[in-house]
């Protein structure tokens, strides 16, 4: 599996001949260099430390294995969460959702009852001659003429005039 | 020999070398490879069987599952598969409610509403709290308490006429339900139901109409019935799968919504309500006028249309008796339709306007044109007298206005006699008095005129015509018909669907309506002043409101008695009609009372009253200011 061909002895091999493999790091590279240098600078031939001796190919296999299955995993449990989610937590929240949607709608709706039968209550109470309460008419109403109007009062097409205190007293309806 | 021997047997048995070397170590003798030799058959034997019955179950169920045959077993339903059974178990066909959309007025208030209410059945042979039996006498108890219309010892009895499945009250509120749920007592079973609910009970009844309740609820008048294609939103339902899981110690259904299609389907409800062009104010005004009326002249019945003249739709539909629709089983079947459109009368002298207009439309008489009152006059051998010839005689010589002012017989004879009498035929039928109204409420009865033959031929067809008998119409008609004069000659289609309008009041749909000019504004014109004089000065003045320009009509027709052709000289039927403000009409107000007994019943004392104090209602509703705002300044 090893590209890289056994050194017959310990000598300064030439960088590109010692390394031919693409595999080797940069960063092993300027070690290596850095060592050069040192023995250089020494001169003299000192023991280095032995080259990596290649992985077995066994080795490599299992770790490759070992790369894959840990993907592998990975792509699992996020398509076991998805598959959860989907089938479980979704139809879950859907259901307890639509639950909570039917519940607001009725109580709306009961809502809208209620409050109609009041507003019907009480226009039944004003009705009663006890209660005291003055029917609007046209005696006890203030009519006031828009000042647009009053200046040109040609205008008798328009009888419909605006009266803020007609409208903000309830008749019970 | 030993060795090949025991080798071929080992090969032969698929034994690994390994194992076999050991063997061969151990089982040197001929004995003990004999032994070996049965241990690995009995080893085969149990394999085999083990094989066999994995084998045999893996058939069973490629059986059970592939080719599904129909399983025996008790509890299954008969006749279904496996895989139906599952799928039953695991799906279920969803019912969306959809509610009937809202009845609402012209100012929102809620007419008719979807509610939920329960139906309380009682199990006694179940009673329990906690386990504990509890005595019927304390559920009844209990019971009594929350339900208003029943006492203790009519539940106990009832209680004691069967051990289970007794109803004891329906359309109960959420408020019932839940207290009754509160009591967590067994064998109290509440079951939900969907209910029309009408807030404002009989105030807009004759027009709303009801939804019965019975299982599949159908409308069965009013607006409810007409209008089913826009109350009814469809019912949406799909199949669903689903799961069940422990939820809050109770084992709930989890639904799987599945396409999203679907889901957007359903969650796409709009919230538009049926509008309707009804002021429930004038409503309740209109029907506490006529109701005062009608009880102090002990009516049979009575009626009140408000019509917005200029485009026919009606703020005010009343009839008298009516009912109340949350209740509608407790009522006669007569009053479920509304006779101010159902019913034909002959409208008598409300119809003297209309008949001036077709005069003057027809050129044959001038604003300006005098008429000689003799108080009585002969027609085809019929002497036809003004209903007040035996207290005043003749009235002498009278201008168009005076003869509506006193509501003249004879002069109008006079008038009618101008026209060829074919031609006067020809122009009621303009009028669409015997054509089918397309109208909102069900059961309108177009009017019934005399056959043209009989009108042209004999002259008292067109003279009874003339002070509005011989024919008959609906209120509803005449209320169209008078809103023409108030229009500008208009005839406008009467209507109570303003559309279908959002929560915050913006239209979505309208209903379009078409008009037909039938009579001149010149001449519409004349005729409302006339009339505005009967008000002032002639047998309106019941109705009038000071400040105000109001013209009207009033109307006393004798009732066609039931069987024969003559007139019943007791029944009559009193109308007025209303035109109001004179100097830009907005409203026309027909009130219409049948069968007033009593003195003086006549439609100036019994009918236009009504009008007056609507028209004050209108007044204090629509905030319309006096004519001559200036002099009350």
């Amino acid at each position: 599996m090893s590209a890289l061909p056994k050194p017959s002895t310990y000598t300064y091999p030439t960088p590109s001949k010692h390394y031919p493999s693409k595999q080797k790091s940069l960063r092993h590279k300027t070690k290596q260099s850095h060592s050069e240098k040192r023995a250089n600078e020494h001169s003299s031939p000192i023991s280095q430390f032995p080259p990596v001796p290649p992985l077995p190919a066994k080795l490599k296999a299992l770790l490759l294995l070992q790369k894959s299955s840990l993907g592998l995993a990975f792509v699992l449990i996020a398509s076991s969460i998805a598959v959860y989610i989907s089938t479980v937590r979704i139809p879950e929240l859907w259901s307890q959702k639509y639950q909570d949607l039917e519940t607001l709608q009725r109580q709306e709706r009961e809502l809208v009852a209620t409050n109609e039968s009041l507003k019907h209550k009480l226009a039944q109470q004003a009705q009663q001659e006890d209660s005291n309460l003055v029917l609007i008419n046209s005696n006890n109403t203030l009519f006031i003429t828009p000042a647009s109007l009053s200046s040109s009062n040609s205008n008798h097409s328009q009888p419909k005039l605006k009266q803020s205190n007609l409208n903000k007293i309830p008749m019970g309806y | 020999m030993a060795k090949p021997q025991l080798r071929k047997s080992l090969r032969k048995t698929k034994y690994n070398s390994a194992s076999s070397d050991r063997l061969k170590l151990k089982n040197s003798t001929n004995k003990g490879l004999l032994a070996k030799q049965s241990f690995v058959i009995r080893l085969l034997l149990v394999w085999g069987i083990l094989v066999m019955s994995a084998l045999g179950l893996a058939g069973r169920l490629y059986y059970l599952q592939i080719v599904n045959p129909t399983i025996v077993y008790k509890q299954a339903p008969k006749g279904k598969t496996l895989r139906q059974i599952a799928h039953d178990q695991q799906s279920r066909r969803l019912r969306f409610y959809m509610p009937r959309r809202q009845i609402i007025d012209r100012q929102g208030n809620v007419l008719a509403v979807d509610r939920i209410t329960y139906e309380l059945y009682a199990h006694p042979y179940l009673f329990k709290r906690n386990l504990d039996t509890v005595p019927p006498q304390e559920v009844a108890e209990q019971l009594a308490a929350i339900l208003e219309d029943k006492t203790s010892a009519e539940l106990l009895q009832q209680f004691s006429k069967r051990d289970r499945g007794i109803r004891i009250a329906k359309n109960l509120p959420e408020s019932a339900k839940e207290k009754i749920a509160k009591l967590r007592i067994d064998g109290l079973d509440l079951t939900q139901n969907y209910s029309r609910f009408y807030p404002y009970e009989e105030t807009s009844a004759e027009v709303v109409g009801y939804v019965n309740r019975d299982r599949k609820p159908r409308p069965q008048a009013g607006v409810e019935f007409s209008q089913q294609k826009l109350l009814e939103r469809p019912e949406l339902s799909w199949l669903m799968k689903r799961s069940f899981m422990l939820f809050q110690g109770k084992n709930r259904s989890v639904f799987y919504p599945g396409e999203l299609k679907n889901v957007k389907k359903m969650l796409k409800f709009d919230d538009l309500s049926l509008q309707l062009t009804i002021d429930l104010r004038l409503q309740q005004a209109a029907r506490t006028a006529l109701k005062e009326q009608m009880e102090q002249y002990k009516a049979k019945r009575g009626a009140v249309i408000v019509m917005d003249v200029r485009d026919g739709s009606i703020a005010a539909l009343v009839n008298e008796p009516t009912y109340n629709p949350n209740f509608y089983e407790q009522y006669n079947l007569e009053l479920f339709k509304n006779w101010a459109i159902t019913d034909l009368y002959e409208p008598g002298s409300t119809f003297k306007p209309i008949n001036v207009a077709i005069a003057l439309d027809a050129g044959v008489i001038k604003p300006t044109d005098v008429f000689e009152d003799t108080g009585k006059i002969k027609v085809d051998g019929w002497e036809i007298r003004n209903h007040d010839y035996t207290t005043k005689g003749a009235h002498g010589t009278l201008t168009l206005a005076e003869i509506l002012q006193r509501s003249s017989n004879v002069s109008m004879i006079k008038i009618i006699n101008r026209m060829d009498r074919r031609d006067y035929y020809r122009r009621l039928q303009q009028l669409g008095l015997q054509e089918k109204l397309e109208f909102d409420l069900p059961g309108y009865a177009p009017g019934h005129l005399k056959n043209e033959i009989e009108f042209s031929v004999k002259s008292i067809e067109a003279a009874t015509a003339s002070f509005g008998q011989g024919f008959s119409l609906t209120p509803l008609k005449l209320i169209q018909l008078h809103s023409a004069i108030a229009n500008g000659g208009k005839l406008v289609t009467p209507h109570v669907v303003k559309g279908l309008a959002d929560f915050e009041g913006y239209l979505h749909w309208q209903p379009s309506f078409e008009s037909k000019q039938i009579f001149s504004p010149q001449t519409t014109n004349s005729v409302l002043e006339m009339m505005e004089t009967v008000v002032e000065d002639g047998s309106g003045k019941a109705s009038k409101v000071s400040g105000y320009r109001i013209a009207g009509k009033t109307g006393t027709a004798q009732k066609v008695s039931g069987g024969s052709s003559g007139y019943d000289e007791t029944a009559k039927i009193t109308s007025f009609v209303g035109i109001f403000p004179v100097e830009s009409p907005r409203y026309a107000i027909l009130a219409v009372v049948d069968e007033p007994h009593g003195e003086h019943t006549y439609g100036s004392t019994v009918a236009a009253p009504i009008v007056g104090s609507v028209i004050e209602s209108l007044i204090a509703i629509e905030g319309i200011a006096p004519f001559n705002v200036e002099s009350r300044e």
